[in-house]
This record gives C-alpha cells, structure tokens and sequence, in this order.
C-alpha cells in the first residue's frame, strides 16, 4: 500500500508540475517582450536608495521618537514606516529580477556557459529569496531588518559584478545575439 | 458489448489514430524537427500491424503473442526514451551554451534515474512482473527528464513552439498514466490483465489526441535569429558595459556610506 501511495503521489506530482510549467511558458510566450525588454529594463533602479532605506529600517527612530511622541502618532508612524519598508522591499526584489533575466538573457544566447558559475547565479538568488522573506518577516513584525537590507544589496551588487565580467568577457563573435 | 469486443474495438481505434497521427507528422514535415520522434510514430504502426498479425495467426493466449507483445513493448518504450534526446534538442539546441550545459544536466539526470531505476527492479521475480516493473521505472525516467527539460526551458527562458510543448505533454501524460496504472496492477489492489491494458490504451488514444491537436496547425518555420552587425555589437555591447560599470561603481559607493 505504501508503494502505491508513493508512486501514486510522484507520477501525480510529476504530471502537476510538467502542466504548470508547459503554462507557465505559454503564458510567457504571449508577454514574451518582457524578455526581449530593452537593455535599459534590465539594470536596477531602486537600490541606489539603500543609504536613506537604510534607516526605515532601523530601530533608532522609534527609539527617538517613542520618548517624544504620543502613542497615536507612534503608532501611525510605525504603520506608515512598515508600509513603506514592505514598498522597498518589493522593489529591491525586482531589482534583483530585472539583473537576474539579464543575467539569464546573457547565458542564454553565450557560445559556452561555466556550470560553476551557473550554480553560483542560481545560488545568490536563492539567498536572495530567502533574505527577501525574511526581510518582510521581520518588517511585518515590525522588527529591524537593516542586517538582511545590507545584505541583500551586496547581492544586488554582486550579482551585478558578475553580469560586468560577463559583458567585458563576451567576444564579439559569441554574443553577436546581445541585445 | 463485452471486454473482449471493447478491447477489439479500442484496438482498432489505436491502430486507426496511431496511423493517421503518423500521416499527419508526415504531412508537416515534423521529421525536419523531430526526427526521431516521427520514427517512434511510424515504428507504433509497425509495432501494431505485427502485433495484429501474431495476433490473427496465433491467438491471444498464445505463447507467440506473449512474445511479440513484451519484446514490441520494450522497444516502444526505448523509442520513447530516445524520443527524449529528440525533443531535449529541438527545445535547447539552438542555444549553444545552455545546449551544452542542458546536455550534462539532462544526460547525468536520466542515467542516475536509469541506475535508480535498475536497482529497484533486482530481485523482481517472474518475466512479467521484471517487465512491468523496468517499464514502470523507464516512464519514471521519461517524465523526470521532460520536467527537468522543462524547467531548464523555463529557467533560461526558452520558449517551446506549440508542437514541442504539446508533444512533451502527450509524454508526461501516457507515463504517468502508466505509472499509476503499473503500480495500482502491481500493488494490493490488482486490476485484472484486462482493464490494465483498457486504462493503458485510452491512455494512449489521449497522448494520441494531445499530439494530433499540437500538429493541428502547420509547422512554423523556425524563427530566423537576426544576428546584429559588427558595428552594432560593439555599440551595444560598449553601452552595456558601460552601463554595468556604472551600476557597480554606484553600489561599491553605497555600500561604503
């Protein structure tokens, strides 16, 4: 019985997942400009506003302000403080996306790709995701999440030194295809 | 009507679909794009007509028919696995880099399922149960290697044609059909040899279904890649670069505040 439950579940869940993603790319394949979007799309526009994010994120403020402040307002600032960190940080994510599908967009049309390198981009967004909701955890709780907002800028900025290497190291013969 | 003239009737039915399918990737020139995979059509009606033959000449419950039966089967489902290779290369070949990388990846995926799967079938006893059980582990392979392509496709955002993806899904869908099937015949609750092979064959008559709606339409040229010019590569690439350096040095800059 148990076989029959596992292998059940597995070709079950093999079929699931084959139709999603056979979706997933028609549902691509109608919006496809997305992926050939201009070069300007690709490079990230949000994180250059780290330094003044940095402090929404902070728990300096609310030490400040919870002495001189009335609870109402404090508590309205707050709100509108987490509102604004849960802002950011949906646009640090699409930061991160708009270089990742360059990233991708650049592998995809290389004459040869590096299976280490790869594994180090699908890395760096995989720590990405996992800094990014633990970021929102924290801010939903309201909790600091400076430490997890540093961070996820230096893999903005790394994954961004890597596509820089990539684009210096392209020969003009392999990656006639660049857009 | 009974079992015996619902499995004549639906043979008939499979035999009629697998030959006119066949027509059909012939008439669209799909053996251009999926070669192999249009050798596997044409080597089903072949399959069929030896099968009806032995069939006609020896019975059902012949010993000849067993034979026949099991050893088409087998090669049915290598043809399948081959089928693979096909359709992993009309998917990716165009892109040299991720080609290449695809090709470890698929190729090192299939073998340690392969070996999985050998492992699981030592011990089986009895012919039909060793059959029943390598098939079992073989579709397991196929649909395992087709998600992996997928999500490979997906990841590097290629785009599979409408064939290609309605041929993958008539694939992952006979096999897990027939992974189910198998180990429901295998398990606790064994179907009887009969609805078996009914609930294999309209399995089949659907996978038939999904790829004659996929080859519905002519086949589309494939998309010409309009190569940009020297000049304009270096323009572009220049701009990038540019454009990179500039984003790093921004983020090095506020990192360090």
């Amino acid at each position: 019985m148990t076989e029959l439950f596992l292998y059940g579940a597995l070709a079950l869940l093999l079929l699931a997942g084959a139709i999603r993603l056979l979706l997933h790319s028609g549902a691509r394949t109608a919006s496809s400009s997305a992926w050939r979007g201009r070069p300007a799309e690709f490079f990230p526009v949000h994180s250059r506003y780290f330094p003044q994010m940095r402090w929404v994120f902070s728990a300096d403020d609310a030490e400040f302000l919870s002495a001189r402040c009335s609870p109402v307002l404090l508590r309205r600032w707050k709100a509108d403080r987490r509102r604004a960190a849960r802002l950011y940080l949906h646009a640090l994510r699409e930061d991160f996306a708009r270089l990742n599908r360059l990233a991708r967009l650049l592998a995809r049309h290389s004459r040869r790709l590096e299976p280490k390198q790869q594994a180090q981009v699908v890395w760096l967004n995989l720590q990405f995701q996992a800094l990014w909701r633990l970021a929102l955890l924290q801010v939903i709780l309201g909790l600091p999440a400076a430490g997890e907002l540093g961070r996820m800028t230096e893999l903005v900025g790394t994954l961004g030194g890597r596509l820089e290497k990539a684009a210096i190291t392209l020969d003009a013969s392999s990656a006639a295809l660049t857009p | 009507m009974d079992l015996t003239d619902l499995g004549q009737l639906l043979g008939l039915v499979v035999t009629t679909g697998v030959f006119g399918l066949a027509l059909l990737a012939l008439a669209r020139g799909l053996w251009r794009q999926l070669p192999l995979f249009t050798t596997y059509l044409c080597l089903v009606v072949v399959v069929d007509v030896v099968r009806d033959a032995v069939l006609a000449r020896a019975g059902v419950s012949s010993a000849a028919y067993a034979w026949t039966y099991w050893r088409s089967q087998e090669l049915l489902v290598v043809a399948r696995a081959t089928v693979l290779a096909d359709l992993c290369r009309a998917a990716l070949g165009r892109y040299l880099g991720v080609w290449q990388l695809a090709r470890l990846l698929l190729l090192g995926g299939a073998c340690t399922l392969l070996v999985l799967a050998d492992v699981r079938t030592v011990g089986t006893r009895g012919i039909t149960s060793y059959f029943l059980y390598v098939e079992r582990e073989l579709e397991i392979a196929i649909v395992a290697t087709l998600l992996l392509l997928l999500l490979v496709s997906r990841y590097y955002g290629v785009e599979l044609g409408p064939p290609l993806g309605g041929i993958i899904f008539g694939l992952v869908f006979y096999s897990s059909i027939v992974v189910l099937n198998t180990t429901i015949r295998m398990g606790p609750l064994p179907l009887s040899w009969q609805v078996f092979s009914y609930v294999g064959v309209v399995a089949y008559l659907v996978a038939l279904g999904i790829w004659a709606y996929a080859l519905r339409r002519p086949l589309a040229e494939p998309a010409r890649l309009v190569l940009a010019g020297a000049e304009q590569f270096a323009e572009a690439g220049a701009a990038v670069d540019q454009r990179m350096r500039e984003l790093n040095a921004r983020l090095l800059q506020l990192m360090r505040r």
